[in-house]
């Protein structure tokens, strides 16, 4: 693989994991996740 | 509001909800191929940047038209885009696409699941491992299907059919169950357990780094290196955009109305926002790291740059029930590497079958007044008989022509629909407003623009596209053998017919809901 080949794929999978990781994080620990009804 | 109306139990729930529609069969079958069609490193560019400019503002505005039209009890698309423009009496008719699109995709996506569950059965109990080559598994899918008379352990379509029928009893029952009891709690468990076995089989393929083939540049490196080393040439390319965008489409669930249907049983000030992008992030992440480190890298190692292409050109199928059990039987353990894999695609399968199922059934729930169950029942039988033409007519190109509309076609039209009707007849600023609404992230302002201008400029353009490409051929029927025309065109006139009851139907429900409110 060429070096432009695993920047791009490195980004790429950090940008996604890091979002991924990012929201999940929001979710689960912005307030207790089970809702009242 | 009413106090019966069905909710997720968590945010988690919806997310995960959401994220097991959209990855699917197509995440690892799908993909592969069409990263793999266009040759060495020219599709990834235009994924993403589709990813970014149409998938991302699509997820939102579906998530967000669902629950502003949850608010008025519709969970399906034609009472969503009646309250999303209240006076104009036929937009609802246009919703129909909503329901349809998911049917026809149920109509056969079934049936394929269940080759999952059954080839996750075979590998178990040996009868794949016993296969030498490519022919030898070419050979066996051709006699699961029933197609080559009885040979072996195989009857005609029976097999087929029993697992099929596995198959579609598990679909209805977790329906059955609902959105709390039977979706949210399937894919609570399944999801993970399927990332799980994706993980293990990146793994294991990312670590070959022996394989006897003669071949040292055939290696798991340089698999990734044919999916990740750009070739700027690539992007001068409009098939390969058109590619790329059309798989966004695809893998992201986006434009078929699952999504205005699973967003439609959020509170109004539950976030839209985050969820929205978690979910899609979800299946990125089970696309392009997983899917992109497995079925790519895999085919490399094995059959090298040159046949990856062919292998690609040859088809999904061909490279799930044929390339990859093929790979796995050269491998250490190969029997549970071959079950890892055919249970994993049948999870992914089962969370985004039982996805396609809601439309209708909240339809007949909302519409009609029906219970759950008694909504369910009737989807069951009709989905049953519908589902038969795919199984029984398989290799006449029924299954083809219903994926052709299902997944290519209307869901193109609905994302169509659905960007218009938000950004410019709702209104841009409402949108943005509602949008918002309970958000836990703030959304760059770029996405308002991108939402009212590049996204609908990119759908008509590859509505545009397909019109001037391929519409006449399609509807000529030009690429259809001539035996197989009749139930080609069979089919469509079976669709057509579906089209007109589900008008009929929104017809009626309108009507009765009028006759209703004036007395």
């Amino acid at each position: 693989m060429k070096t432009g080949g695993w920047t791009f794929m490195i980004l790429t999978w950090g940008a996604i994991t890091a979002v991924l990781v990012g929201c999940y994080y929001r979710v689960i620990t912005d307030k207790p996740d089970k809702k009242e009804h | 509001m009413s106090n019966g109306r069905e909710r997720w139990g968590t945010k988690l729930g919806v997310i995960l909800a959401v994220a097991g529609s959209a990855v699917g069969l197509g995440n690892f079958l799908r993909f592969p191929v069409q990263a793999a069609k266009y040759g060495e490193g020219a599709f990834m560019i235009p994924y993403l940047v589709a990813l970014v400019i149409v998938g991302i503002p699509l997820v939102w505005v579906e998530w967000t038209a669902g629950r502003y039209g949850g608010g008025f009890e519709h969970s399906s698309a034609p009472g969503i885009f009646q309250s999303l423009w209240k006076k104009n009496r036929f937009i609802k008719y246009f919703g129909i696409f909503g329901i349809f699109g998911p049917f026809l995709i149920y109509m056969y996506y079934v049936y394929i699941e269940s080759w999952c569950l059954a080839y996750a059965y075979y590998s178990i109990t040996g009868q794949l491992a016993q296969i030498t080559d490519s022919g030898g598994f070419v050979e066996f899918l051709t006699n699961y299907q029933g197609l080559s008379g009885d040979i072996g352990a195989f009857s005609g379509t029976v097999p087929g059919y029993v697992f099929f029928f596995i198959t579609f009893l598990l679909n209805i029952g977790v329906t059955y169950f609902g959105i709390k009891g039977g979706i949210e709690r399937l894919c609570n468990f399944a999801l993970p357990l399927l990332f799980l076995f994706g993980i293990i089989l990146a793994i294991r393929v990312l670590t070959l780094f022996s394989v006897d083939n003669g071949q040292p540049g055939w290696n798991a490196i340089n698999g990734l290196g044919f999916l990740w080393n750009a070739d700027l040439s690539a992007l001068k390319s409009a098939k390969v955009w058109m590619a790329a965008a059309g798989q966004i489409f695809f893998t992201l669930s986006v434009g078929m109305g699952v999504i205005l249907t699973y967003s439609s049983y959020l509170e109004r000030s539950d976030d839209v926002a985050l969820s929205g992008l978690a979910a899609a992030s979800t299946n990125e992440f089970a696309e392009v790291v997983v899917a992109g480190s497995l079925v790519i890298p895999a085919a490399f190692i094995f059959f090298g740059p040159s046949q990856i292409v062919d292998i690609a050109n040859s088809g999904a199928f061909n490279l799930g029930f044929v390339t990859m059990p093929q790979i796995f039987n050269q491998m250490h353990l190969s029997a549970i590497l071959s079950f890892i894999w055919f249970f994993m695609l049948f999870l992914a399968g089962i969370t985004s079958s039982i996805s396609i199922a809601q439309p209708s059934v909240a339809f007949l729930q909302d519409e009609f007044n029906f219970t759950r169950q008694k909504a369910v029942k009737i989807f069951g039988v009709v989905a049953f008989i519908l589902c038969q033409p795919a199984l029984l007519f398989i290799h006449r190109g029924v299954l083809d022509d219903l994926d052709f509309w299902g997944a290519n076609f209307i869901i193109v039209i609905g994302a169509t629909l659905e960007i218009i009707l938000l950004a410019w007849v709702f209104g841009i600023d409402r949108c943005w407003d509602e949008m918002h609404q309970g958000c836990k992230l703030k959304i760059p302002r770029i996405f308002r623009f991108i939402i009212k201008y590049v996204t609908p400029a990119c759908l008509l353009t590859l509505l545009g596209w397909w019109m001037i490409t391929e519409w006449w051929d399609v509807i000529t029927m030009a690429n259809v053998p001539d035996e197989n025309v009749p139930y080609v065109l069979g089919t469509r006139l079976l669709l057509v017919a579906i089209l007109v009851i589900l008008a009929i139907m929104v017809f009626i429900a309108w009507s009765r809901r009028d006759t209703e409110k004036y007395h």
